[in-house]
């Protein structure tokens, strides 16, 4: 790079007097003897002066610093956490004090989660793909269309059923039945030749041992 | 002599700085408010001409000044504590350029450039109206390399700590913003000065 070129890098600075040294006294040798760099010179001393004087809209601070106090708040306060866990994580003490109040956390999550556990419904045998898991105390049924009305009140009264509304058009019924026996009844349903389909609503039931 | 002067000065305003940089690390509300008020104002002129919205300027000042209360304790005493600050207004400048695709009207062509050459009226204000179309024919970058150094006063080494670039590629910024100021200037400047014989 040439004299002039580099003088024409930096004459900027020379202009805001932010040059020392060696740099400013090039600059200023090299101004003294030529001619395009004193016409840069000038222009940038212009330039220099409208960016200087220029009013720019002032900014109102205090409004500014007014609307930033909530935030300031808040970050004090998690500064303060901040700073606290990392006076800590600074000494052995405080970071087996840190791993001793994760622990007892997760302590406690786990605890919490065993009390859920033992504390929840019982977990289905199987569940039908019907299920809602509403009416664990229905059966749906289907009945041959060959039986007569008093046919199927008998088969529903010998299993302790009970009709629940009306079947549906396609001659679903549901009924109600007992928790008690529930496989064994389904199984001697199923064994009806007057039954089509029995098939239990819900979460179904476990099987009996 | 001068220039021995303004650096102490310099200096002196720098060490106050760290200590009320050092006050606010330990939360010192009061040493905040006092870096706030010496640096609102020059901060927020230095980026709303960067990214020319008043708006805008207000909410990235903001987001800076918040910066500076949550990272003080960040300040690695390398530079001067003006340096680290208008550092981060720069880069939080052009990220919000950047996020809110505003950069596509600063990056200005040579129709931007042709038309501020022609159009005329000047009036009153003239020197403002010359300035403000000089500075829109300049990129983000070289706006804030060119009022880094005439209105903030920084020497090249400090602007590149600013913006986080080589020497270089401060040198070689204004020297386009020259060139480009230079094309919109020539006429500017006749009628600036034929205005300012007139006035006499």
């Amino acid at each position: 790079m040439s004299d002039h070129q580099w003088i024409r890098q930096h004459l900027a600075w020379y202009v805001n007097g932010t040059l020392v040294g060696e740099e400013y006294a090039k600059v200023h040798q090299h101004l003294s003897e030529c001619v395009i760099c004193q016409q840069e010179h000038v222009q940038l001393q212009r330039l220099s002066q409208s960016v200087g004087e220029e009013a720019a809209l002032l900014p109102n601070s205090a409004s500014a610093l007014a609307d930033l106090q909530p935030q300031l708040a808040v970050s004090s306060k998690a500064r303060v956490l901040f700073d606290f866990m990392g006076l800590l994580s600074r000494s052995p003490a405080g970071i087996r004090y840190l791993v001793a109040v994760q622990a007892a956390a997760l302590a406690i999550m786990a605890g919490f989660l065993l009390l859920a556990g033992s504390t929840g419904d019982v977990v289905p045998g199987y569940t039908t793909l019907s299920s809602d898991n509403k009416n664990d105390g229905d059966v749906r049924l289907v009945f041959s269309h060959m039986l007569s009305e008093q046919e199927r009140n008998s088969i529903l009264h010998s299993h302790g059923l009970e009709l629940v509304g009306r079947p549906t058009d396609r001659g679903i019924a549901t009924a109600r039945w007992s928790t008690q026996h529930q496989q064994k009844t389904l199984e001697s349903l199923r064994a009806q030749p007057g039954i089509e389909l029995a098939e239990p609503i819900g979460t179904g039931f476990k099987a009996e041992p | 002599m001068e220039l021995t002067d303004q650096t102490a000065q310099a200096g002196s305003t720098d060490e106050h700085e760290r200590r009320l940089l050092h006050r606010v690390v330990n939360h010192d509300r009061l040493a905040f408010e006092q870096l706030f008020f010496a640096y609102h104002p020059r901060v927020f002129r230095f980026v709303v001409r960067m990214v020319k919205h008043h708006w805008l300027a207000d909410e990235i000042v903001n987001d800076v000044m918040l910066a500076v209360w949550k990272s003080a304790g960040t300040f690695a005493g390398h530079s001067r504590v003006s340096t680290w600050i208008f550092g981060i207004a720069y880069r939080v400048a052009l990220k919000r350029l950047r996020r809110r695709r505003l950069r596509a009207l600063f990056v200005h062509n040579d129709i931007a450039i042709e038309q501020a050459s022609h159009d005329g009226g000047y009036g009153i204000d003239e020197q403002r109206e010359w300035l403000r179309r000089g500075f829109d024919c300049l990129s983000p970058q070289q706006r804030a390399v060119v009022e880094l150094s005439y209105y903030s006063g920084y020497g090249y080494a400090e602007i590149a700590e600013i913006l986080d670039c080589p020497e270089n590629t401060v040198k070689t910024r204004m020297f386009h913003a020259r060139r480009k100021l230079a094309r919109v200037l020539p006429k500017l400047e006749y009628e600036h000065d034929l205005s300012g014989r007139k006035s006499q």
